[in-house]
């Protein structure tokens, strides 16, 4: 009988144990909000920030934001996967208050369509920036984020390695071919390619089927039923390219990643090297001392059209606890000083007015996009949320295991071509 | 009170029982409802569209490549852990000299996260093999093999098996502990040779042990998500995308939330048939010890 109450107990005492350790955590973390508001009436705001390459430069920035404003106190959050991440924290009510999003991407318009961002338009948040950036984010009419920089894409060459081989920028596809060719028989690497992360050959093939025939082409093709992959000159000629690009690059270009990419690259192994402007950073850390630029990917006429969108863009949850310091932060993200800073460092051209970019290794790339018809929004902006990172793998897939039908059929499922 | 008391011990399985419900049963609940909508893991409206993700599964032909590649994987992993895992218990059970020292090395990958054992293999596969590859000139191994749509599958299995040998080799070499020594002796004297010692009076105590390991070794093929993750993403091409990346492309990835739902319960009706199966079939063998 004795042991019989023991074991009641014992039973009892985990089970309230159990439910104990739940509940005082929860009260902790109430007070512990109480404590930050009441000292000094400091607030904190959450900005959550999904790209690495910007991080230390926005650590400056909110140094210099604080001390302007000492009652506000900004925490930045940068998470490997940030895309799953947010999205899992927006979608269980735990939206940060700032958060860098892709406002051209189709996935913030339906999230932005579901009210989880903060509706900015009568705001003056945007005073700064130029309009023809932000007229082709809005949503239903409304702007929902303030975009900051540009990103483009094209093919970085390392200028140093082309004047002693005695080679010429190609500017249409065909010298772009005798280029590699020429690099090859010299014993170099023509293309630094990274098969292994599907991103980058999702954006390599965006470039290509911008390029193979034209951009509006392109777009006609994804959007309509009835044209099929195996049939489409452009899809054709994107296949064509890919073979080239991969019989010239290194021979491990399937096992390799980003970084090995760019390594091969900067240590003037691979002679050229089809990235975004943001690799510029990258290129600089892996030790590049040759003297690098990039030239636009080209097409046959020698006028190729680049590829681009809006790179760091900034949007407030409609949920914040504090949207007027959101705001606040926002706001001082578009001044001119900030945004200065952040061009001479990060070096992707700014969408804010009176701010240049001083990056003489992308200037060739960058100055197209302000150039009328030589500059195309990545045509998956146009696409279903998703259906750029599938075609990153699907195309990745084509370059490693070279089954052409797979890919035909995959794009005719995808996009709706049955 | 007197019956009150008698189901006292009950109570004991409530703190399991409640953690559980909050983070097992609960959750499958949640999943199989968002299975049957339309939601796509970005909005916050969705509508019931009834088992229409389900018949939609029936038809891709990414779930019947990563079903394949997933029974294909399990398959061998369950076999070769089993096998290996009894051949190295019974190697390690003999060796008297640095007894301890052999077993803790076997044991040691066990310690470690298979997220961490995939990047460290990674690199492995990535830098050092090629290396290795270069200076004796053969040109298989001079690039990385995980890249090899032929050659990742293996990789994958090879690596998966170093980490998840471990501890099935700890409860094998228990298991034949628990061996009586009078049997063996016992069947010697009857004039059993090596072989038939093992099969007739080893093994009998092995079959709890196997039970366990096999189920374990199932579920872990079934479900590899966290290795193929650090080592292959899935690729080259879809040749390593195990039914559970495929759920996580799908859900976060993809954004289609709810077909990624209806897959995973797919996953749990196969695993749960998969267990049912394995335990009716052996316990038929086990020992009465």
């Amino acid at each position: 009988m004795r042991n019989k109450k023991a074991t009641w107990g014992v039973a009892l005492l985990a089970g309230v144990l159990l439910l104990s350790g739940c509940g005082s955590k929860a009260n902790n973390n109430v007070a512990a909000n109480n404590n930050s508001e009441s000292e000094g009436n400091q607030v904190t705001i959450e900005l959550f920030n999904q790209k690495s390459e910007i991080k230390d430069y926005m650590e400056q920035i909110i140094r210099n934001f604080e001390e302007e404003n000492p009652n506000i106190k900004v925490n930045q959050v940068q998470v490997p996967d940030s895309r799953q991440v947010l999205y899992s924290r927006m979608a269980s009510n735990d939206a940060p208050d700032i958060m860098s999003i892709f406002p051209n991407e189709s996935d913030f318009r339906t999230q932005a369509e579901s009210d989880y961002f903060l509706d900015l338009t009568d705001t003056d948040l945007l005073a700064n920036v130029d309009p023809t950036y932000y007229e082709d984010v809005k949503v239903n009419g409304k702007d929902y984020s303030v975009p900051l920089t540009m990103n483009a894409y094209g093919i970085f060459y390392n200028v140093t390695k082309f004047n002693e081989l005695g080679l010429t920028v190609p500017t249409t596809w065909g010298e772009l071919e005798n280029t590699a060719k020429a690099i090859k028989e010299k014993g170099k690497i023509p293309f630094a390619t990274s098969f292994k992360d599907a991103w980058t050959a999702g954006h390599l093939t965006e470039a290509l089927i911008t390029n193979a025939e034209n951009p509006e082409a392109a777009a006609k093709f994804f959007a309509d039923p009835a044209a099929k992959a195996e049939d489409n000159a452009g899809i054709q000629k994107m296949i064509t390219q890919m073979d080239f690009i991969r019989d010239y690059s290194q021979a491990d270009a399937a096992g390799n990643g980003y970084n090995e990419a760019v390594n091969l690259f900067a240590t003037g192994e691979a002679l050229m090297l089809p990235q975004g402007i943001w690799a510029v950073p990258v290129i600089d850390m892996a030790g590049m001392e040759d003297e690098y630029k990039m030239f636009p990917v080209p097409n046959d006429s020698g006028a190729g059209v680049v590829t681009g969108g809006i790179d760091y863009a900034l949007a407030i949850s409609a949920e914040t606890k504090h949207p007027e310091e959101a705001k606040k932060f926002v706001k001082f993200m578009t001044e001119q000083k900030t945004a200065q800073f952040l061009a001479d460092n990060e070096k992707s051209p700014s969408t804010v007015n009176g701010v240049k970019a001083n990056s003489p290794q992308t200037e060739d790339v960058t100055k197209l996009l302000s150039e009328n018809g030589r500059f195309q929004p990545w045509l998956h902006f146009d696409w279903k949320a998703g259906l750029d990172s599938s075609w990153g793998t699907e195309t990745s897939a084509y370059l490693i295991i070279k089954d052409k039908g797979a890919l035909e059929s995959w794009i005719n499922k995808e996009f709706g071509k049955n | 009170m007197k019956n009150f008391n008698r189901h006292a011990h009950y109570f004991f399985t409530l703190p399991a029982l409640l953690l559980y419900a909050i983070f097992f049963i609960y959750p499958l609940i949640n999943g199989f409802l968002y299975s049957l909508t339309d939601w796509d893991g970005l909005s916050k409206t969705h509508k019931y569209i009834g088992f229409d993700n389900y018949s939609e599964l029936l038809s891709d032909g990414r779930i019947r490549n990563s079903l394949g590649f997933t029974f294909r994987y399990a398959l061998l992993l369950i076999v070769l852990t089993v096998v290996l895992g009894v051949v190295i218990a019974l190697l390690l059970n003999r060796v008297k000299k640095f007894q301890s020292f052999f077993r803790t090395t076997y044991f040691f990958p066990a310690v470690l996260s298979l997220i961490t054992v995939g990047l460290i293999w990674n690199q492995l596969f990535s830098q050092a093999l090629p290396a290795f590859g270069k200076a004796i000139g053969s040109e298989m191994l001079s690039k990385n093999l995980l890249s090899d749509p032929s050659w990742a599958f293996y990789g994958v299995l090879f690596v998966s098996l170093w980490q998840g040998l471990a501890i099935p080799i700890l409860l094998f070499l228990a298991a034949l502990q628990s061996v009586p020594q009078d049997l063996l002796e016992a069947a010697s004297l009857d004039g059993a040779n090596a072989w038939q010692r093992f099969r007739s009076v080893v093994v009998p105590f092995l079959i709890p042990t196997l039970n366990m390991v096999v189920i374990l070794s199932a579920k872990n093929g079934i479900t590899a998500f966290d290795i193929i993750v650090a080592m292959t993403g899935g690729g080259p091409g879809r040749t390593t995308e195990s039914v559970g990346l495929l759920v996580y492309n799908f859900a976060f990835k993809e954004f289609k939330f709810s077909y990624a739902s209806a897959l995973a319960m797919i996953l749990f009706v196969i695993i749960g048939l998969v267990s049912i199966i394995q335990i009716r079939s052996s316990s038929r063998y086990e020992v009465n010890a």
